[in-house]
């Protein structure tokens, strides 16, 4: 048994094990900040890394959105729509409305009308005009989310999305 | 069982982060760490919680913690590798009025912690009177005076 490094002194030090801890510690705290920037610019919403478009003028609408969002956390879809005629037609996959509850859509759409796979909003609209649509998110599932957004007949234009807990 | 998951999630998240970021942290509460204590039980209290008000929400939150600390208590005793992982090891700060600069420097120790863990405790007036000094795993600095036997 090795000389008592302080006499008189009954106690537990382990330097080696000491040692370790904090060489842990430096390497946890390169880590947790480096976490701490890359949420800080969107990793779990809310920044560059979080933000992005979709859309083309071929599908006459234009979608900012947000990559990834929380559980529980309001969340909006802001889209830009073409209209060309008096009503205009906004499709919306069922599937995804499923996972991320609607809350609101802006402006009131004047008619909601289910179909198979996809939830149809009608609204009344000025021709020509481009048309500011937002929609309220409320995410209860945790997880991938994925999505479409349609004028109409015209292509649908798909988006992904990962709710965190 | 999620609000279960998301309380063990909560427990464990913090257990981690405190023990990774050093052991001084919630030792003595000086103003600033209460008012981080204050946030970060709001913080805590909100994801447990969200929008569920019910009674049984927070009884199995209260209920879940609870075990969850006595679990670890009882695996503690058992296991002294679980032990040193989750509380850590004591550290001798000061022999007999010199103080063990790598010791200090390593764990963000300053003279002026010491001294007033020896004023506090022992009513001590100098270095030269500590005979020993040690930073426990909780946190705190105990200080053995010189003429003790």
């Amino acid at each position: 048994m090795p000389a008592p490094r302080y006499p008189g002194l009954e106690i537990d030090e382990k330097l080696s094990l000491q040692r370790r801890e904090w060489r842990v510690q430096r390497v946890a705290w390169v880590f947790l900040y480096a976490l701490l920037a890359a949420i800080a610019f969107g990793l779990v919403g809310g920044g560059p890394l979080s933000k992005a478009d979709a859309g083309s003028g071929q599908a006459g609408l234009r979608m900012e959105y947000e990559r990834f969002l929380r559980y529980q956390a309001p969340n909006t879809l802001r889209l830009t729509l073409q209209s060309e005629a008096p009503t205009l037609e906004l499709r919306l996959d069922s599937a995804y409305v499923q996972d991320v509850e609607l809350r609101t859509i802006s402006p009131r759409p004047q008619r909601v009308v289910a179909h198979d796979g996809f939830l149809s909003f009608e609204f009344l609209a000025q021709s020509g005009a481009n048309i500011p649509v937002s929609i309220e998110l409320h995410p209860e599932q945790i997880g991938p989310a994925a999505g479409w957004v349609a004028v109409g007949d015209k292509p649908k234009v798909h988006f992904r999305q990962f709710v965190y807990p | 069982m999620d609000l279960f998951a998301r309380t063990f999630a909560i427990y464990l998240f913090l257990l981690v982060l405190f023990r990774l970021t050093g052991k001084r942290t919630l030792s003595e509460l000086s103003t600033f760490d209460f008012i981080l204590l204050l946030i970060i039980s709001e913080a805590t209290q909100n994801a447990l919680i969200g929008e569920d008000r019910s009674l049984t929400a927070a009884a199995v939150v209260i209920l879940t913690l609870v075990l969850l600390d006595l679990g670890l208590s009882f695996v503690k005793k058992r296991s002294k590798t679980v032990e040193t992982l989750t509380e850590g090891v004591p550290l001798v700060l000061v022999d007999h009025g010199r103080p063990i600069e790598e010791h200090l420097k390593k764990s963000h120790v300053t003279y002026g912690d010491i001294l007033q863990s020896a004023r506090q405790s022992q009513g001590l007036e100098r270095m030269s009177q500590i005979k020993y000094a040690v930073l426990e795993s909780s946190g705190g600095i105990s200080v053995i005076p010189m003429d003790s036997p």
